[in-house]
């Protein structure tokens, strides 16, 4: 099997080394952001060894042999970080929304799709690699959306998982669907067809277990099966305290689904207590600051930031989103820099977290990215410092080992 | 607190300052002067002085007369009466320079007697380090609690349309710059003439656009609003011919002409982060780049720096309005823009443009004292403006305001080193001028440091 | 279809017409605050012809001389002098600068709201008249009196000026100076053309000839009632109640005033969360008096509150307190909203003042009415308690002497 494959990078000239079929590869960088959840954060004088299109391992230059035959880059004085991950986007594909219906649990974006379209590349140089691409949210559920990395023409090597999530809206937005469409009732919509949902699931569960006969299939619960599952998440735009609340005491607490906030915005952060007990993550951006306005919005004439406050209160799963293209995602490490610039202590890399590992572990999807970790796919970013700071720029992006953006042959898109 | 009186600290201050006076080591340039008791003295002691000249003084004093730098050094005389605030540890920048703004003074127009000393967005404006912004065709100074010398200069930024979606109006505008040559080059050949023939009519200016003739003879800039290749090198090549030198507001495809407006001494008025897609039917290249900044930087064309949203905006999304104007500043950074030049984009550059440069836009003796204290580098994200000095006064206090007061509050006292934001950046870590930069550094010697600091990329 | 109906009809009490006092009479109070902030207890005041002959403590009241004797828990005071109010008035006006324009014209003394208003204890009113910029004088006037001859107190009070940040409000304020200015430099140049005439014609003897150099007796250029109103600021015999909404405003009411010297005073209006607190040391040091409604507000962006009569009063400008609401209803809780802002912190003896000789001064009648002293009009309110205090009744109101609300007993 080895010999094979030695063999075959001889072959096929070209291939990039640290993809599959391709040689090992070594990385050399000044700085490594591992960015583990509770663990390594920073490796100075690093070493990112990458083989099959994976990290075969990060440590210190001193550590860590480089074994031999692998291509050595040396980058210099440069860092080399996880490439980033945006759970609220709708710029991957011609789905916005569609809002004939305010429940579309059926809906899926994933055949509208472009993978590598035109903001997915300005996305990509700015170190994004994967997004979760999302219905729009006119609709109470909008519908599923798919968890794809950025820098793949082909949709299928571009598809991280499907259903990405079920996305669930419980802002303003639609109340615009029609007269009468309030809270109530959309709260009491949302009700129902999870209910009926995970009815659904439990239907099948027992006719696979044989102890019940087989349910009808119906495409519009079909994602409750996976919900029910735990296989995917419910993705919520979500914005204020009494939004926010909403989403955790129905999703999380009364239907135990995996829910984490996003597009969490303003005085979300009330909420801190309520998601830490229901073990929400809070996704925020790009509404990420409550500006005083008594006598409904309290802050004492402050300016709060909401990750200031969530991180205040006790909570560590803070993440950034952009809800691109109402910022476009190029913008997603200035959110996690105004999170900061606006109070989130940032002192233990939060900002970074809350780019990369963070959202992948929300999204189910920590396994293959989200942290400089063995085993995980080797989405590289290499950059010339901070990646929070809008000064910091990005030289060379890496998908699953394979080079896809490099500043020293293409023109500089961010 | 930080703000006392000399009189109040008691004489050992004084005492130290006269010291090295009296041992005549200190030219007492001031000091000589005749002091009038009317006269407002006011002093930024200690801090590390960016002085957008090129020049860093470390741990330096600036001292303020009348609202006037009078001195900037070491071991400056400081009269009895003068009002001190200690920044030892901080950075002092000049203030910044919005070459847009809407909604900081409260007025819309006629802001002598329309502004609003003591809005909200006046204060937030401060907050983000902005102490001298353009509003319509004014441009003021955002002197929080006074309504008087405000206005610097009006009638700022004369907009001309050209345009290729209005052929008709390009023509238009070229007779007229057609006219104001053809009428310059009659009255210098009568100028000769009248030497031999006294009687010799003078050549009638009847039908030239007064202020057409302006930019021909270079005493204004017009401005033109453009971004597509096409228009850009059309306007340079009027420029050209016409031998005035335009300021582009917008300017998305500079970039890729970026000589020839060089060439035709353009300036660029752009957004770091502006987008625009390449249309499908050019094979050429086309849209934005986030280079735009640094590409037209080195052909020579002066770049100015402004948010995409001039005003201030409350709704939620922060960064992208002219409360970030740094953020801006530091995007056309990323592009590859030196850090100095950034800085001048936000400073200087817009007040020449203005033509304001003679009293704000860098710390120089004789210049307004419009000044700002920060807790680090002016373009780091996290940095936040402490102070905010107008005409020598403190018109913003981060800790007397509500707004940001609770976000990594002030120490008391000085700033210990740990405390600044200095992401990624020690002191000898600090890397030379980009070689591109046309501005060379004015004040030399051994406290001269280097404003281009930041992270070293290679 | 009459007869039942009449029938059915239960006479209410007719109201009984209120007797009249005498016109010498005394009253004898436990507690009687006089209105410029002194408290006196044990008080006895006398009255004659509409006018108080004497205040003070436990005066001795000659033989003959009626006293009505208060009960022990009724407290006296002036009566109360609402200096900014159009409740009566009637009419509407336009913008612009008419400074010549009078409130007086738009009284309707039969309006039912005067009733009211002696019932709620409010003895004088100053009228302002209606319109924004510069809309003309405010009258005074107590409310009782079949014609406006007889309810005038004064008339020519304030000159009302609306001030606000812009170019066109301080100009009508400046500019209406420059234009007296230039009437008097009309009125100079014609004067002196007349004298040199005049000169002439004094020189000239013959007969002949100097009946065709008379200039005739001296005609004044056509007076100007703006350029006259604006002289009248100047030379005192008028004042001013400039109002603002901003600290910004004020700056530019000063900016407009300039050099100028005149008698003003400061209206402030209240708004939810104002900004007027960033001058208040500036308005003090002014020395005018400040017009405001007691009420808290809050401090911008926030739910602080702020009791800015008590932080003007601090600062030491002289407070006046007019009704929060311009309506009967309004007068009814004004007392009750003054006692609000006293327990939150403003002193009790300038907010006492503040509804009774402070407005008096500013309206010009300082003399006549505003506090219980010697020789002042005869406007007292008999009160079931504490005039701040929530539940405080009007037992009676006395009107230049005469009972016109409530009863007094012997």
């Amino acid at each position: 099997m080895l010999a094979a494959t030695s063999l075959l990078a001889l072959v096929a000239s070209g291939q990039e080394p640290g993809t599959p079929g391709g040689g090992g590869l070594a990385l050399l960088a000044t700085k490594a952001l591992v960015a583990e959840l509770d663990g390594r954060q920073v490796v100075d004088q690093a070493v990112v060894l990458v083989a099959e299109g994976v990290i075969e391992d990060v440590g210190p230059r001193s550590e860590l042999e480089i074994p031999e035959g692998y291509a050595v880059h040396d980058l210099g004085s440069y860092w080399i970080m996880p490439g980033l991950v945006d759970l609220h986007t709708h710029v991957s594909g011609s789905g916005i929304n569609d809002t004939v219906y305010q429940i579309n649990s059926g809906l899926r974006v994933a055949p509208t799709a472009q993978p590598a379209n035109p903001r997915l590349e300005l996305a990509l140089a700015a170190g994004v690699t994967t997004v979760l691409y999302i219905p729009g949210s006119g609709s109470n559920m909008g519908g599923q959306g798919i968890l794809m990395k950025t820098g793949f023409a082909e949709y299928e090597r571009a598809l991280v998982r499907d259903p990405g999530s079920l996305k669930i809206a419980q802002g303003d937005n639609p109340t615009r669907w029609g007269y009468g469409m309030g809270r109530l009732l959309m709260n009491h919509h949302l009700r129902k067809v999870i209910e009926q949902g995970l009815a659904y699931a439990q239907a099948w569960d027992a006719f696979e277990a044989g102890t019940g006969q087989k349910p009808e299939r119906a495409l519009r619960l079909d994602i409750f099966r996976e919900l029910a599952a735990h296989r995917t998440q419910v993705s919520t735009h979500t914005q204020y305290f009494q939004l926010v609340m909403m989403s955790i005491l129905m999703l999380s607490r009364d239907y135990d689904l995996d829910v984490y906030i996003d597009h969490g915005s303003f005085d979300s952060y009330l909420n801190t207590d309520i998601a830490l007990e229901n073990n929400v993550a809070a996704i925020l951006g790009p509404r990420e600051v409550m500006w005083p306005s008594p006598p409904r919005y309290r802050t004492d004439g402050q300016v709060h930031g909401s990750a200031w406050g969530f991180q205040q209160q006790g909570h560590t799963m803070i993440g950034f989103n952009t809800d691109a293209p109402v910022v476009p995602l190029e913008e997603l490490p200035l959110q996690a820099a105004m999170g900061t610039r606006y109070g989130m202590d940032n002192s233990a890399m939060q900002a970074v977290r809350g780019l990369t590992i963070v959202p992948a572990t929300v999204a189910g999807i920590d396994h293959r990215v989200g942290s400089l970790e063995r085993g995980k796919d080797a989405d590289l970013v290499i950059l010339s410092g901070d990646p929070a700071d809008p000064r910091t720029s990005i030289e060379q992006v890496y998908l699953e080992g394979e080079s896809v953006y490099d500043t020293a042959q293409d023109r500089r898109r961010w | 607190m930080h703000i006392q009186t000399n009189k109040k600290t008691g004489s050992l201050r004084a005492a130290a300052l006269f010291l090295p006076l009296a041992m005549g080591l200190v030219a007492p340039t001031v000091a000589q002067e005749d002091e009038d008791p009317a006269d407002e003295w006011f002093v930024l002691q200690g801090g590390d002085v960016y002085t957008g000249t090129g020049a860093v003084l470390r741990g330096a004093s600036v001292l303020s007369k009348n609202g006037k730098i009078a001195e900037i050094g070491y071991d400056l005389y400081i009269p009895e009466e003068a009002e001190i605030l200690d920044v030892a540890g901080y950075r002092v920048y000049p203030g910044l320079v919005a070459i847009e703004s809407r909604g900081l003074f409260g007025g819309s127009s006629d802001l002598a007697n329309s502004v609003d000393p003591f809005s909200k967005n006046m204060v937030l404006a401060l907050s983000a380090g902005v102490t001298t912004a353009r509003s319509g065709s004014e441009v003021a100074k955002l002197r929080a609690g006074h309504i008087d010398g405000l206005v610097l200069t009006s009638g700022v930024l004369p907009g001309l349309s050209y345009s290729k979606s209005n052929p008709s109006g390009k023509r238009t505008l070229r007779q007229k710059f057609e006219a104001a040559v053809r009428y310059l080059e009659a009255y210098a050949q009568w100028e000769i003439d009248k030497k031999s023939d006294k009687d010799l009519k003078e050549p009638s200016d009847k039908g030239v656009d007064s202020s057409i003739l302006r930019y021909v003879r270079g005493e204004a800039r017009p401005v033109f609003s453009a971004s597509t290749r096409t228009d850009l090198l059309e306007i340079a090549r009027l420029a050209q011919r016409f031998g005035f030198r335009p300021i582009i507001n917008g300017c998305q495809e500079g970039w890729i002409v970026a000589d020839e407006l060089g060439r035709a001494g353009a300036s660029a008025i752009i957004t770091a982060r502006d987008r625009s897609t390449k249309s499908e039917q050019l094979v050429r290249t086309g849209g934005s780049s986030i280079e735009n900044a640094a590409i037209l930087h080195r052909a020579g064309v002066s770049v100015t720096i402004i948010p995409g949203s001039a005003g201030i905006s409350l709704g939620g999304i922060v960064g992208r309005d002219l409360m970030h104007l740094t953020v801006e500043a530091g995007f056309a950074v990323r592009g590859g823009l030196s850090e100095k030049a950034a800085l001048d984009g936000i400073t200087i550059e817009p007040a020449r443009l203005l033509g304001v440069e003679a009293r704000v836009g860098s710390i120089e003796v004789g210049k307004d004292a419009d000044m700002i204290v920060t807790d680090g580098d002016i373009l780091h994200y996290q940095t936040f403006v402490q102070w905010a000095v107008v005409s020598g006064e403190v018109v913003y206090d981060k800790e007397a305001e509500l707004f940001f007061a609770h976000i990594r509050p002030r120490p008391e006292g000085s700033l210990s080193p740990e405390e600044r934001v200095d992401a990624g950046e020690t002191a000898d870590e600090e890397i030379e001028e980009d070689s591109d930069d046309s501005d060379p550094p004015e004040e030399s010697g051994e406290e001269a440091g280097d404003e281009g600091d930041g992270d070293s990329r290679p | 279809m009459l007869i039942p109906l009449l029938l059915a009809w239960t006479p209410t009490p007719v109201p009984q017409a209120i007797p009249d006092l005498p016109d010498l009479y005394a009253l004898k109070a436990s507690v009687l605050e006089t209105g410029t902030g002194e408290v006196i207890e044990h008080a006895v005041l006398l009255v004659e012809g509409g006018k108080v002959i004497t205040v003070g403590e436990d005066l001795v009241v000659e033989r003959g001389i009626p006293i009505y004797e208060l009960e022990p828990n009724q407290v006296v005071m002036p009566g109360l002098v609402n200096a900014y109010t159009r409740v009566g008035v009637t009419g509407s006006g336009p913008s612009g600068v008419q400074p010549w324009m009078h409130a007086s014209d738009e009284l309707y003394p039969a309006a039912g709201e005067y009733a009211k208003a002696r019932e709620a204890g409010v003895t004088t009113l100053g009228h302002y008249p209606s319109g924004n910029g510069i809309p003309g004088r405010s009258v005074v006037v107590r409310p009782k009196g079949a014609s406006a001859d007889a309810m005038t107190l004064k008339d020519d009070a304030y000159l009302k000026i609306i001030m606000s940040s812009s170019k066109s409000a301080k100009g009508s304020l400046s500019g209406g100076f420059k234009n007296a200015d230039s009437w008097l430099e009309k009125e100079a140049k014609n004067k002196e053309k007349w004298d040199k005439a005049k000169e002439k014609f004094d020189e000239e003897d013959d007969e002949e000839k100097k009946k065709k150099l008379d200039p005739g007796p001296y005609k004044p250029i056509k007076e100007d009632p703006k350029a006259a109103s604006f002289m009248e600021l100047r030379d005192g015999s008028l004042t001013a109640l400039i109002s603002v909404r901003t600290a910004g405003d004020y700056l530019h009411l000063i900016d407009a005033i300039g050099e100028e010297k005149f008698s003003w005073d400061l209206r402030v209006v209240m708004t939810r969360d104002m900004n007027i607190y960033h001058v208040i040391e500036k308005v003090a040091d002014s020395g005018r008096r400040v017009v405001l409604e007691p009420e808290i507000s809050l401090h911008p962006g926030t739910m602080r509150q702020r009791n800015l009569p008590a932080e003007f009063a601090r600062a030491g400008t002289p407070l006046v307190l007019v009704p929060r609401n311009d309506s009967v209803s309004g007068f009814e809780a004004w007392r009750r909203h003054v006692g609000e802002i006293v327990a939150s912190g403003l002193e009790r003896s300038v907010a006492i003042r503040a509804i009774t000789m402070e407005p008096a001064a500013l309206l010009g009648v300082g003399d006549r009415v505003g506090s219980l002293e010697a020789g002042k009009d005869a406007n007292i309110l008999i009160l079931s308690g504490d005039p701040l205090e929530p539940g405080t009744q009007v037992d009676a109101v006395i009107l230049e002497g005469a009972l016109v609300s409530g009863e007094v007993n012997l």
